[in-house]
C-alpha cells in the first residue's frame, strides 16, 4: 500500500508541474479507497493535495497578470513617438478589470533584439483611485511585442519571495 | 513497525519527492521540504517523549526552518544564474553580444543560457552601470507559453571588478501576488 502511495506521489512529479493539480484527485481517490489509521500516510496525501492546490492558485494569478503585461506590451509595440495610446485588459473572470495609457519613452536598438522602454498608467475599473505611473520594458519576440522586464537582483527580493 | 521508523520512512518518501520534482515547482519542492521537516520533527517530538501540542508546535517550528532554508537555496541558485549573465555582459562594450549559461549544482533551478547585449551605459557620478538585453534560449520543457527564445532587460553595475545585478524590485503596487 506505501508502494502505492509512493507510485501516486511520484508520478505527478516526474510528469512535470502541469499534472499537480492532477494529484487532487489522486490523493482523493486513494485516501477514499484506502482504510488506514496510519496519520503519516494522511499527512502525506494532506501535503500533496495542498501543494496542487497551492500551484493551481498560483497558476491562475499568473495567467491573469500575464494577460495584463500582454495587453500593455502590444499597445507598446504599437505606440507612435509622442502619442499616449490606452491600453485594456478584461478578463474571462470580470474582476480587476484594469485599463490606462501607455506612451513610449525610447527605442532600444540592439544586434540582439528590438525593445521599447515605455511609461504606464493603470486604473483599476470602479476604483476611484488616483492613477499610478509606472515605467517598463517590452521586445520584440517573434511577431509579437512581450514584457520584457528581467527579476530584481536577489539581494533586493527580500521577503517578497 | 514502530510510528518513529513509519514518520523516517514517510519522511524519506517526501524527501524523495521533493528531488524527484522537476526544476520549477516550486510548490512541491516547497511543501514537500516543509512536510518532510514536520515530520521529521514530529519524530523527534516522539523520540524525546513529548506530547501532542508540543510534537505540533515542534513539526511546525522545524516546518518553517525548512521552508526557509529552501528559499535560501532557491535564492543562491538564482543569484548564481544573475552572475552569470553580469559576468557575461561586464565586459562588452554597446552593441557587443556575449554568451552566457549557467548550470545548477543542485537541481533547484533549470540550467539556462543565451546570448546577452549592452544597450547603453548608465553613468552616475564614479558607478558605471549598463542597461542589458538578454535572452533565455530553448527553455521549453513542456511550457508551450515560453516562447523558444525570449527576452528580457535589466541593468547591472560594477561594484568593483565584478558586475551585479542591478534591477531593483517592482513597486508593490505591481508585485500582486506573483510570488
Amino acid at each position: 500500500m506505501r508502494r502505492a502511495l509512493l507510485a501516486a506521489l511520484l508520478l505527478p512529479a516526474l510528469a512535470g508541474c502541469e499534472a499537480v493539480s492532477d494529484l487532487t484527485g489522486a490523493a482523493a481517490g486513494l485516501a477514499a479507497g484506502t482504510v488506514t489509521s496510519n496519520p503519516v500516510i494522511g499527512y502525506g496525501i494532506g501535503v500533496a493535495t495542498r501543494a496542487a492546490t497551492q500551484s493551481a492558485i498560483n497558476w491562475a494569478q499568473r495567467v491573469r497578470q500575464r494577460g495584463e503585461q500582454d495587453a500593455i506590451a502590444e499597445v507598446i509595440g504599437a505606440l507612435p513617438p509622442d502619442e499616449p495610446r490606452p491600453w485594456r485588459i478584461a478578463h474571462t473572470i470580470p474582476i480587476g478589470d484594469s485599463s490606462g495609457e501607455a506612451r513610449l519613452v525610447r527605442e532600444i536598438a540592439t544586434p540582439l533584439a528590438t525593445c521599447r522602454e515605455a511609461i504606464f498608467s493603470v486604473e483599476e475599473d470602479g476604483a476611484d483611485g488616483p492613477r499610478q505611473w509606472f515605467l517598463t520594458t517590452a521586445c520584440r519576440q517573434g511577431g509579437r511585442w512581450k514584457w520584457a522586464a528581467a527579476e530584481p537582483a536577489v539581494a533586493r527580493w527580500g521577503s517578497l519571495h | 513497525m514502530s510510528p518513529g521508523r513509519s514518520s523516517r520512512r514517510a519522511a524519506a518518501l517526501l524527501a524523495l519527492l521533493g528531488a524527484a520534482a522537476l526544476p520549477g515547482c516550486g510548490e512541491v519542492l516547497s511543501e514537500g521540504t516543509s512536510a518532510a521537516a514536520g515530520l521529521g520533527g514530529a519524530a523527534i517530538a516522539n523520540a524525546v517523549g513529548a506530547g501532542a501540542t508540543v510534537t505540533t508546535g515542534i513539526g511546525l517550528g522545524v516546518q518553517a526552518g525548512a521552508r526557509a532554508g529552501l528559499h535560501y537555496a532557491q535564492r543562491r541558485a538564482h543569484a548564481a544564474a544573475q552572475a552569470s549573465v553580469a559576468a557575461a555582459a561586464g565586459p562588452l562594450p554597446v552593441g557587443g553580444v556575449a554568451s552566457w549559461s549557467i548550470a545548477h549544482a543542485l537541481p533547484i533551478e533549470p540550467d539556462e543560457h543565451g546570448q546577452v547585449t549592452v544597450a547603453r551605459l548608465i553613468g552616475a557620478g564614479t558607478i558605471d552601470c549598463k542597461e542589458i538585453v538578454f535572452s533565455v534560449d530553448g527553455t521549453t520543457e513542456a511550457d508551450s507559453t515560453v516562447p523558444p527564445r525570449a527576452f528580457y532587460t535589466a541593468t547591472i553595475c560594477r561594484d568593483g571588478a565584478a558586475w551585479r545585478w542591478a534591477s531593483a524590485e517592482p513597486a508593490t503596487e505591481r508585485w500582486g501576488s506573483l510570488q
